[in-house]
C-alpha cells in the first residue's frame, strides 16, 4: 500500500534528479571556455638523442623497444610525429629517446612489419608532453600493450579501466595517454559530439552498475547487510569468463554462462557457510559488514595471487566500431547493454509479478512479520544471495568485455560507486538501485567533460554525500528508516 | 634461508615508525569506535589529509609547529564536514560517508590536475618535507646499533623518528586512559551503549559524537604524518586498505581498551612480516613469486579479520561484555 503511495510521491524526484544533474552539466559545458588546440610555435623541434633528461626547456619521449619476450630489439626505426617530427634507430639495448621542446601530443610509430614480427600489440602510440607538469614532462612509450592503441581511439572505454585499475594498486603504467588531457585539446566544435558520447558511455556504465547494485540492494533489503565483497563477486565473474575463453578455449557465450554459474555457486556457498550461521547467532549487521571487508580483502588478493596484477582480456580481438546516431560504439557494447536491460527487466518482473518475488519484498519490508505469515525467510535469503551473486558475475563478464579487460581489483574500484548508487536510489529498494546506478554512471562519465578525467569517480562519490545531506533515505527510500 | 635475518626483520617491525603510525591511527579509531561506537570507515582519509597538510606546508617553508597545526586543523575541518550531516543518521551512513570521503580525498590528491600542489599520483618526495624534522634531532649524526637493530640516527627511517613516534603513541595512550575514565568518556560509552537513553537524560548526543570524531581524527592526522615521514606522501599508499588494516589492528588488540591498539599493531606487523619473510625463505621463487607472497600476506590479514570478528570480536584484551558492536 505504502509502496504505491511512495511511488507516486517520488515520481517527481526520480525524474527531477537526473534532469537537474543533466541540466547542471550542460550548463557547465556551455560555459566551458572553448578549448582551442594550442598554437604551436614554428620553431618546435625534436632531437633524437641517446638518452634524455627532462628540463624546464625540453621534455622527453623515450622508451625501450622490446619484443613480447622482453628482449631488446636493436636497430629498429622509430618515427616521431605530431607537434614536431624526427627519426631515430634503437640502440643495442633497445633504447631510444627524443628530446622535444614543445608541449603537445606526439605520436611514435615503428614499422608495422617489425611490430608483427616481434609480437607487439601495436605499432604506434600517442603520448602527451607537458613540460610544466612533472609527471608529463617525460613520456615512456610502450608498444607491448594493446591498451595504448585502444586508449587513443577515443572510445573512452579503455581509459576508464586504466584510471580505475591504477587507482588502488598505485602501479599506473606510464606511457598511455589519459583521455582527459587528449580530449581537452580537441577542437571545440566536437563538444556536442562529446556530450552525446559521454552520455552514451555513461548510460552503458550505469546499466552495468545497475546489474551489480540491484543484487546488492536485494541482499541489503532482506538481510540488512552492506556487502563490501560484492565488488569481488563482479571481479570473479570477469575472471571466470577469462578462464572460460582463454584457458578452456570455450566460446564467449558458454564462458559467460560458466562465469554466472560459478558466481551463483559462490553465492550459495557463502550464504550456507558464512552468512546463514552468523544470522542464526544474531551477529550484528555492522559486525557482519566488517566480515565482508575481511572477505573482500582475502578474495581480492587471492585473485591477484592467481591472475597477477595486470589487466587481462576476456576477448582478444578489438571489435570494429560503427556509428549509431551521434555516438560511436561497437557490437559487443550494444549487446552487453541489451543483456543488462533484459536482466534488470526480468528481475523487476520476478519481484513484482511472481509469488516468490512478493515473498522477497515481504522479507525486505519486515522479516519477522514475513516469517510469521508463513514465508520461509531463510530460503528467500538463500535465493537472493544466489541471484545477487549471479548478477554480479554477469555484470563482471559484460564489464570485462566492455572495458577490454578485467583485473584483480576492478570490482574493488567499483564498490563505492555501487554504494553510492544504492544510497542514491534508496537502501533496500530494488528499482531505486537501477535509477541510482544510471544517475551515478551518467554523472561519472559526463563529469569528465568539466573536471579532469581521473577525478570523475570523485564526482560520483560527492553525489553520495550530497544525497545523504539532502535526502538520506534516497530517491525511493522510506522516510522512517532514518534514525 | 637465514633464521636470524628473518627474526631480526620481524622484530624490527616491533619498533618501526610505521607500526607506531598504525598504533596511533588505531588509537584514534578506538576513540571513534571503541568509545563512541562510531563506524569510521575512512581513517585513512584523516591520515592522508594530515600527511598532505604537513608535507605541503613544509614544502612551502613553514616551521614544524605550523605544519603540525595545519595537519590537525585540516583533520578538524574534515571531521566537522563529515560529522554535521551524518552523525544524526544511522551508523551505516557514517560508515559509507567516511569511506567515500576518504576515497574522494585520495582521488583528488592523485589527480594530474593537482600535480602542482600534491604531486599527483607520484606524491611528494621526502626531501621536500622531512628536512626540518631531521634537523630538530638532538642525536649526533651516524648510525647506532642496539641489539640487532641498526638504523641511522637522524635520516629517513631513523632512531629519532622512532623515538618521536613512540613518544607520541605513549602520550596518546595516556590521554586516552584519562579520557576513558573521565565523565566525558563515560558519556561517550553511554552513547555507544544506548544513544536514546543518553538523549533522554538531556545530553547533547550529537555534540559529544562530534567531539569524539574530531579527537580521533586528529590522532589519525598525526598518524598520517608519522606514516609518511620514513617514506614519501603517496596518495595510493594511504587508500582504503590502510583503513582496513587499522580496523584489523583495533579488533585484534581489542576495541575499547587502552593498550589494545598498540598491542594489535605490534602483533600484526611482527607476525605478518615473519610469515612473509618465512615464506620468501622457505618457498623457492620459482614456485611462488615475491608479488604472490605479498598477496598471500593480504589474504592472511583478510582471513584474520573475518575470523576475529566472528570468533573473538572482543580481541585479545577486550571484555566481551563491553563489546561495542551495536547496530
Amino acid at each position: 500500500m505504502t509502496a504505491i503511495v511512495f511511488l507516486q510521491w517520488h515520481k517527481r524526484w526520480c525524474i527531477a534528479v537526473p534532469c537537474i544533474v543533466f541540466a547542471a552539466l550542460s550548463a557547465f559545458c556551455a560555459f566551458l571556455p572553448a578549448a582551442a588546440p594550442p598554437a604551436y610555435a614554428a620553431s618546435s623541434t625534436a632531437k633524437a638523442v641517446a638518452s634524455c633528461n627532462p628540463t624546464a626547456s625540453n621534455g622527453c619521449v623515450n622508451g625501450i623497444l622490446q619484443d613480447a619476450g622482453k628482449s631488446p630489439i636493436a636497430g629498429a626505426t622509430v618515427t616521431l610525429s605530431g607537434v614536431a617530427s624526427g627519426t631515430t634507430t634503437t640502440a643495442a639495448d633497445g633504447t631510444w629517446a627524443f628530446s622535444v621542446t614543445d608541449d603537445g601530443d606526439y605520436t611514435v610509430t615503428i614499422d608495422d612489419a617489425v611490430a608483427q614480427q616481434h609480437g607487439l600489440a601495436s605499432s604506434s602510440a600517442t603520448v602527451a608532453i607537458k613540460k610544466s607538469s612533472f609527471d608529463k614532462q617525460r613520456a615512456v612509450v610502450r608498444f607491448d600493450q594493446a591498451t595504448a592503441a585502444a586508449g587513443s581511439s577515443g572510445s573512452g572505454n579503455a581509459s576508464g579501466l586504466a584510471s580505475g585499475a591504477s587507482g588502488a594498486s598505485g602501479s599506473n603504467s606510464s606511457g598511455t595517454t589519459s583521455s582527459g588531457s587528449a580530449s581537452g585539446s580537441r577542437p571545440s566544435s566536437n563538444i556536442g559530439m562529446r556530450i552525446w558520447q559521454q552520455l552514451y558511455s555513461g548510460i552503458i556504465f550505469g546499466l552495468m552498475l545497475g546489474l551489480m547494485s540491484v543484487g546488492m540492494n536485494l541482499v541489503y533489503g532482506t538481510t540488512g547487510l552492506q556487502s563490501f565483497s560484492h565488488g569481488e563477486q563482479v571481479t570473479l565473474g570477469g575472471l571466470m569468463a577469462y578462464v572460460g575463453t582463454q584457458l578452456l578455449h570455450m566460446p564467449v557465450v558458454v564462458s559467460a554462462v560458466f562465469a554466472i554459474a560459478i558466481g551463483a555457486l559462490t553465492g550459495l556457498i557463502q550464504n550456507e557457510i558464512v552468512w546463514s550461521p552468523l544470522r542464526r547467532r544474531h551477529v550484528g549487521t555492522m559486525q557482519q559488514m566488517i566480515v565482508t571487508i575481511g572477505l573482500s580483502m582475502a578474495l581480492q588478493y587471492t585473485f591477484q595471487f592467481f591472475f597477477g596484477g595486470n589487466v587481462i582480456g576476456i576477448v582478444k580481438s578489438v571489435p570494429a566500431s560503427f556509428q549509431l546516431g551521434p555516438v560511436t560504439t561497437n557490437m559487443p557494447t550494444v549487446v552487453s547493454a541489451l543483456i543488462a536491460i533484459a536482466v534488470i527487466v526480468g528481475v523487476t518482473v520476478f519481484l513484482y509479478r511472481t509469488r516468490f518475488g512478493r515473498a522477497t519484498r515481504a522479507v525486505c519490508d519486515n522479516p519477522a512479520l514475513a516469517a510469521a505469515s508463513g514465508i520461509n525467510v531463510d530460503h528467500v535469503v538463500r535465493i537472493v544471495w544466489i541471484l545477487s551473486c549471479a548478477m554480479a558475475a554477469l555484470s563482471g563478464v559484460l564489464l570485462g568485455i566492455y572495458l577490454n579487460g578485467i583485473s584483480w581489483n576492478t570490482g574493488a574500484t567499483l564498490i563505492l560507486l555501487m554504494f553510492a548508487a544504492v544510497t542514491l536510489g534508496g537502501l533496500g529498494t530494488a528499482n531505486g538501485a537501477l535509477v541510482g546506478s544510471l544517475v551515478i554512471g551518467i554523472v561519472a562519465d559526463m563529469s569528465s567533460l568539466v573536471i579532469p578525467n581521473d577525478m570523475r569517480y570523485a564526482s560520483a562519490l560527492a553525489i553520495l554525500i550530497i544525497v545523504l545531506l539532502v535526502r538520506p533515505q534516497g530517491i525511493f527510500g522510506k522516510q522512517q528508516r532514518v534514525g | 634461508m637465514n633464521v636470524m635475518t628473518i627474526l631480526a626483520n620481524a622484530t624490527g617491525e616491533l619498533i618501526a615508525p610505521t607500526t607506531a603510525a598504525y598504533a596511533l591511527a588505531a588509537i584514534g579509531l578506538n576513540i571513534h569506535f571503541g568509545m563512541t561506537g562510531l563506524m569510521n570507515m575512512g581513517q585513512a582519509g584523516f591520515m592522508l589529509l594530515g600527511a598532505y597538510g604537513f608535507a605541503i606546508t613544509q614544502a612551502m617553508g613553514a616551521n614544524l609547529f605550523t605544519s603540525v597545526c595545519a595537519a590537525l586543523l585540516l583533520a578538524v575541518i574534515y571531521a566537522l564536514l563529515l560529522g554535521i550531516p551524518t552523525l544524526r543518521l544511522g551508523p551505516d551512513y557514517l560508515a559509507m560517508v567516511t569511506l567515500a570521503a576518504a576515497e574522494i580525498i585520495r582521488i583528488i590528491g592523485r589527480s594530474t590536475a593537482m600535480t602542482h600542489v600534491t604531486g599527483g599520483s607520484g606524491g611528494i618526495s621526502p626531501q621536500d618535507f622531512t628536512e626540518k624534522f631531521e634537523e630538530l634531532s638532538p642525536l649526533p649524526d651516524g648510525t647506532t646499533t642496539i641489539g640487532w637493530w641498526t638504523y641511522s640516527n637522524n635520516i629517513a627511517n631513523s632512531w629519532w623518528l622512532r623515538i618521536v613516534a613512540w613518544a607520541l603513541v605513549a602520550i596518546a595512550a595516556l590521554l586516552c586512559w584519562r579520557w576513558f575514565h573521565s565523565p566525558w568518556g563515560r558519556m561517550l560509552k553511554g552513547i555507544r551503549e544506548d544513544e536514546n537513553a543518553i538523549r533522554s537524560l538531556g545530553k547533547p548526543v550529537t555534540k559529544y559524537k562530534m567531539e569524539s570524531l574530531i579527537l580521533g581524527g586528529m590522532f589519525g592526522a598525526l598518524a598520517g604524518i608519522l606514516f609518511v615521514l620514513p617514506r614519501s606522501v603517496q596518495p595510493d599508499s594511504l587508500g582504503r586498505t590502510v583503513t582496513f588494516y587499522t580496523w584489523t589492528i583495533l579488533l585484534l588488540g581489542g576495541a575499547a581498551t587502552i593498550l589494545g591498539p598498540i598491542l594489535g599493531s605490534c602483533l600484526l606487523w611482527v607476525l605478518l612480516t615473519f610469515v612473509k619473510e618465512f615464506m620468501r625463505g622457505a618457498i623457492p621463487a620459482t614456485v611462488i613469486s615475491s608479488n604472490q607472497i605479498e598477496a598471500l600476506g593480504w589474504v592472511i590479514v583478510g582471513v584474520a579479520l573475518m575470523c576475529l570478528v566472528i570468533f573473538r570480536p572482543q580481541g585479545l584484551l577486550g571484555d566481551r561484555k563491553e563489546l561495542a558492536f551495536h547496530a
